[in-house]
């Protein structure tokens, strides 16, 4: 069995690194998240260097590139620029579903895009009064003539006041069971009819999240992304990748709050030696190693056998939920271990904090991925 | 090895062909030569070698317009190839560089570059120069002759011009090289602003300096102590920041003050190399574990912004606490 | 135009390790690409695109530099080739026998246009290499290069002295050692990456280039140690700025600087 990285995964990781400590040094990192600022100059960095592109086909401007990589260019965004990380992400959902559901057109528009730093598609599927029950939206769409009449408000929409598109979610409300009832539409975000308002949020602040306002938006009837009324198996067929992703990028975020918290350990003299020497110090430092160790094995266990094409529909949920939960408990503490200064904006570990909690709630709460998981497992279990 | 026990010396700068034969002198005290200098420019440099300690000089003339300083080299292979000296040391320029590799290759020997001391174990002779960053001491002893090595200006005092001394003078034919560049221009660079190696004192700033506007600070502090204003390779070369005569470091300044105070300075060795012979040692930085520290007698750990101008502070108070 | 570059592998120096006799070592040493030799890599890199000529990496080196790895990092950085120069000899060679290798290699490759060669090794920077091997092809050799400017049959170069910027035509083929201000080396793309463990490779002995048994070593080295280190009082303020700075200046005084 071998756990090793080729040398190309390797080299690759390396060479970003490098990248993000000349496009993406923890100063500058600082300064946005003060100033609530979405990374722009590094997130072009990435595009140049053609980070943005992989797993795009290479006639839209990108490289091929197996999930395996793909892992661990989040895990490395993660831990050296975590929002670039986030947003590297949010955006593979939306990269897949227009690649294998999208019209030629769009891929070529959104993709060639994406490959030179636009901001990713915004997904917009949450409402006010849907959220992890997704299915219960209402947000509508009437076609009139050429064109598609858009009614609703999407809520918790990340990056839709800054992507060029939203990938919008919309319900046909005379059919009545709702996931053979959802469509997927292409919507530009400078469309008349669109408002936006920004939620203030506890973290992710370089990432900014939207409420939306539709108001008889109209598109082209050519922005139906796939087929009519598939859009929910067409929505959920990458989200398991989506979840990994951000997995990933999480273990990163862990890992640097760690390498931050072990480091301290070294260098905090208290009670004449370095706190390191004291055991609940060494204890702790452990327990974090471990459960960083374990969530590396888990996102590249699940990435591996995405890449050979083996079902992981509960395996992924599994896999999401310890590494949220385990991510911010390793966040936690680091914090803790940086005693007052690690509650201070002076240390970087209070950021990852702040950011890694929303894992238990986006992309999937963790109570949705028991309920994925959960009757799997005893499915598996009965003779 | 050569039945010649001479020791030539060889820079196109005055000064530093000056210390090359104080240097000279001590090597030629062992094998029982002469100290031979080799003199690129007008005949009075010829003569100003010789009150500087040379015994002969071998003159090669003013080089006509056009012509560089390497295209002597030719030249100095065939004088190398006729005389057999023992040792050639050469300044340590970038030009002196070039000569020093092209003669190398010529003579199918190799250079012992930027020594900073020679020694003789009986016969033998050792050279000691600085690898691995400025991290490592490596002694070499050459095997082959003659004996090619460069020095950088620095390393060796010159004596007392002294207008009694006498020695030859022998003016040397120019050997046209097999190759020609042509030079097109050159651009002079304003004379430098600073001689940070005869500096009493130096404040050298660091990368914890986040914004070039700091420099004020420094300034400000370098003022207060009567000091030069230094910095580590990054502000010179990367951010450029300050100019390039400003950075200490293993390929910049090397500076011996009494007083050395870092300020966001980390304490690379390949910085530290440049002022390790600094009389006491000053840092401020906000990391306990910047490897400064270890090479420092007085260490704050701080943050410089508010360290500085308390220090700065202080520091008045004294003086006008003095002058009453 | 085309141009060999030539790159040191060899441990890196950042990762020396003092022992506690003085003594240095390189055990755990990863073996890089020598940091100078980026930019010579980079600058053959854009000098052969705008000539639409080709670029060969050659190094030389004991079997460590014979790693996939390491062959990889460097055919991802532009490069069309690779030529390495594998012998035990060449673990503690000296520049004569380095340039003599390298001068020999480049012969057998069959020249090129230019070679490039960075500002000095990373681990010992003595800045002689580029200036020996092209002396011992025969070509005209500068160092200190800061710019390139391809022309017809030359190339035009400035070179970063002391007191000067020297401009220059140099005539083809010419071996030029380049500064670290030449250019910014690119970062290796995933594309790059994954193209690089298909180009070509050849391997050479010394053998192959007739040096055998030709190693006799110009110098002998007697010790590589940690420098002496001035001893120094290593006192520590870590008092609040204020207090820190009154204490600083007290000591300051002490030492009858204030």
């Amino acid at each position: 069995m071998d756990f090793g990285f080729t040398e190309e995964q390797e080299l690759l990781a390396h060479s970003l690194e490098e990248l993000l400590q000349r496009e993406a040094p923890e100063s500058l990192l600082a300064e946005l998240d003060a100033r609530h600022e979405f990374p722009y100059k590094p997130w072009k960095a990435l595009a140049e260097q053609g980070i943005l592109g992989l797993g795009i086909p290479e006639k839209y401007g990108g490289t091929p590139a197996d999930i395996q990589t793909m892992t661990l260019v989040c895990e490395t965004l993660g831990k050296h620029a975590f929002p670039l990380g986030i947003i590297y992400s949010l955006g593979m959902i939306t990269i897949l579903d227009i690649l294998q559901f999208g019209s030629e057109e769009m891929k070529m528009e959104v993709l060639t895009g994406l490959a030179q730093g636009d901001p990713p598609v915004a997904l917009g599927i949450t409402e006010p009064q849907a959220g992890s029950d997704a299915a219960a939206l209402k947000a509508t769409a009437d076609f009139d003539g050429d064109e598609v009449v858009f009614n609703g408000q999407k809520m918790f929409c990340t990056l839709a006041g800054i992507s060029k598109h939203i990938l919008l979610m919309t319900r046909d409300a005379r059919i009545e069971n709702p996931y053979e009832g959802i469509s997927m539409w292409l919507v530009p975000t400078d469309a008349p009819g669109l408002r936006f308002s920004q939620v203030s949020k506890v973290g992710w602040w370089t990432v900014p999240t939207y409420e939306v306002f539709i108001q008889n938006v109209r598109v082209p009837r050519k922005n139906l992304v796939g087929e009519l009324n598939r859009g929910w198996p067409q929505l959920m067929a990458n989200f398991e990748i989506e979840r990994l992703a951000l997995s990933a990028a999480s273990v990163g975020a862990a890992e640097g709050a760690y390498e931050e918290a072990a480091a301290y350990a070294n260098q905090r003299v208290q009670f004449g030696q370095p706190i390191g020497a004291f055991q609940a110090v060494q204890h702790k430092i452990v327990d974090m190693a471990v459960k960083i160790e374990n969530m590396r094995n888990y996102i590249y266990k699940i990435a591996w056998m995405m890449d050979h094409h083996m079902p992981v529909r509960h395996e992924h949920a599994m896999c999401k939920l310890y590494v949220a939960q385990a991510a911010f408990e390793v966040t936690d503490d680091a914090m803790q271990l940086l005693g007052g200064l690690g509650y201070t904006t002076e240390n970087r570990v209070q950021r990852h904090w702040r950011d890694v909690r929303l894992m238990r709630i986006g992309g999937g709460t963790d109570e949705i991925m028991y309920n994925i998981a959960g009757p799997q497992l005893l499915k598996r279990a009965r003779k | 090895m050569a039945d010649n026990r001479d020791i030539w010396v060889f820079s196109e700068k005055t000064g530093l062909l000056g210390e090359l034969i104080a240097g000279a002198r001590g090597l030629a005290g062992h094998t029982g030569g002469s100290v031979v200098a080799l003199v690129l420019g007008p005949r009075e440099e010829a003569g100003e070698a010789v009150a500087r300690g040379a015994d002969k000089a071998l003159w090669l003339g003013q080089p006509a317009p056009g012509v560089l300083v390497e295209d002597y080299v030719p030249t100095l292979l065939g004088l190398i190839k006729h005389l057999q000296p023992y040792a050639l040391l050469i300044g340590a320029t970038k030009r002196g560089q070039a000569v020093a590799g092209r003669l190398a290759a010529r003579l199918d020997v190799t250079v012992l570059t930027d020594v900073l001391r020679f020694q003789f174990d009986g016969e033998a002779l050792q050279a000691e120069h600085l690898i691995f960053g400025g991290g490592a001491l490596r002694v070499d002893q050459p095997l082959a002759a003659p004996v090619l090595a460069t020095v950088a200006a620095g390393t060796f005092e010159p004596l007392a011009v002294d207008g009694s001394r006498q020695g030859d003078i022998t003016g040397c034919e120019f050997v046209a090289p097999e190759w020609r560049v042509t030079q097109l221009e050159r651009k002079i660079r304003p004379p430098v602003s600073v001689d940070l190696a005869a500096a009493r004192r130096v404040v050298c700033a660091g990368r914890g300096l986040a914004k070039r506007e700091h420099l004020a600070l420094i300034e400000e502090l370098a003022q207060v102590l009567g000091a030069e204003v230094a910095c580590s390779r990054p502000l010179a070369e990367g951010l450029d920041w300050l100019p390039r005569e400003r950075y200490i470091g293993i390929s910049g300044a090397h500076v011996k003050p009494e007083l050395y105070l870092g300020v966001g300075v980390s304490g690379q060795v390949q910085h530290t190399i440049g002022m390790s012979g600094s009389r006491v040692v000053v840092a401020i930085n906000k990391d306990a574990h910047a490897p400064i520290f270890a090479q420092a007698d007085y260490g704050v750990v701080g943050d410089l912004y508010a360290v500085v101008p308390a220090l700065i502070r202080a520091i008045r108070a004294r003086k006008d606490k003095g002058s009453l | 135009m085309d141009v060999i570059v030539c790159a040191k592998l060899a441990p890196d120096p950042e990762d020396i390790q003092v022992k506690s006799d003085g003594s240095i070592s390189l055990e755990n040493a990863e073996w890089v690409i020598g940091s100078f030799d980026l930019q010579a890599i980079e600058a053959a890199v854009r000098l052969a695109e705008a000539t639409a000529g080709k670029v060969t990496v050659l190094t030389a080196g004991p079997h460590q530099v014979n790693n996939s790895k390491l062959k990889k990092d460097l055919l991802s950085r532009g490069p069309h080739a690779l030529v390495m120069v594998v012998d035990e000899a060449l673990a503690s060679a000296d520049t004569a026998l380095t340039a003599a290798v390298l001068a020999g290699a480049i012969r057998k490759m069959g020249g090129a246009d230019v070679a490039l060669f960075g500002e000095g090794s990373a681990d010992l920077y003595f800045q002689q290499t580029g200036l020996q091997v092209g002396e011992r092809l025969g070509w005209p050799t500068l160092n200190a290069v800061s710019r390139i400017e391809p022309q017809e049959n030359s190339l035009l170069i400035e070179r970063n002295l002391e007191e000067e910027i020297e401009v220059l035509q140099v005539p083809l083929p010419a071996a030029i050692s380049v500064t670290v201000d030449i250019t910014t080396p690119r970062l290796p793309t995933m594309m790059e990456i994954l193209k690089a463990g298909q180009k070509p490779v050849t391997v050479w002995t010394l053998a192959d280039l007739g040096l055998e048994g030709q190693a006799a070593a110009k110098i002998a080295t007697l010790s590589v140690r940690a420098p002496q280190q001035v001893a120094r009082k290593r006192i520590l303020i870590e008092d609040a700025p204020e207090e820190a700075a009154q204490t600083l200046a007290a000591y300051l005084s002490k030492e009858g600087l204030v």
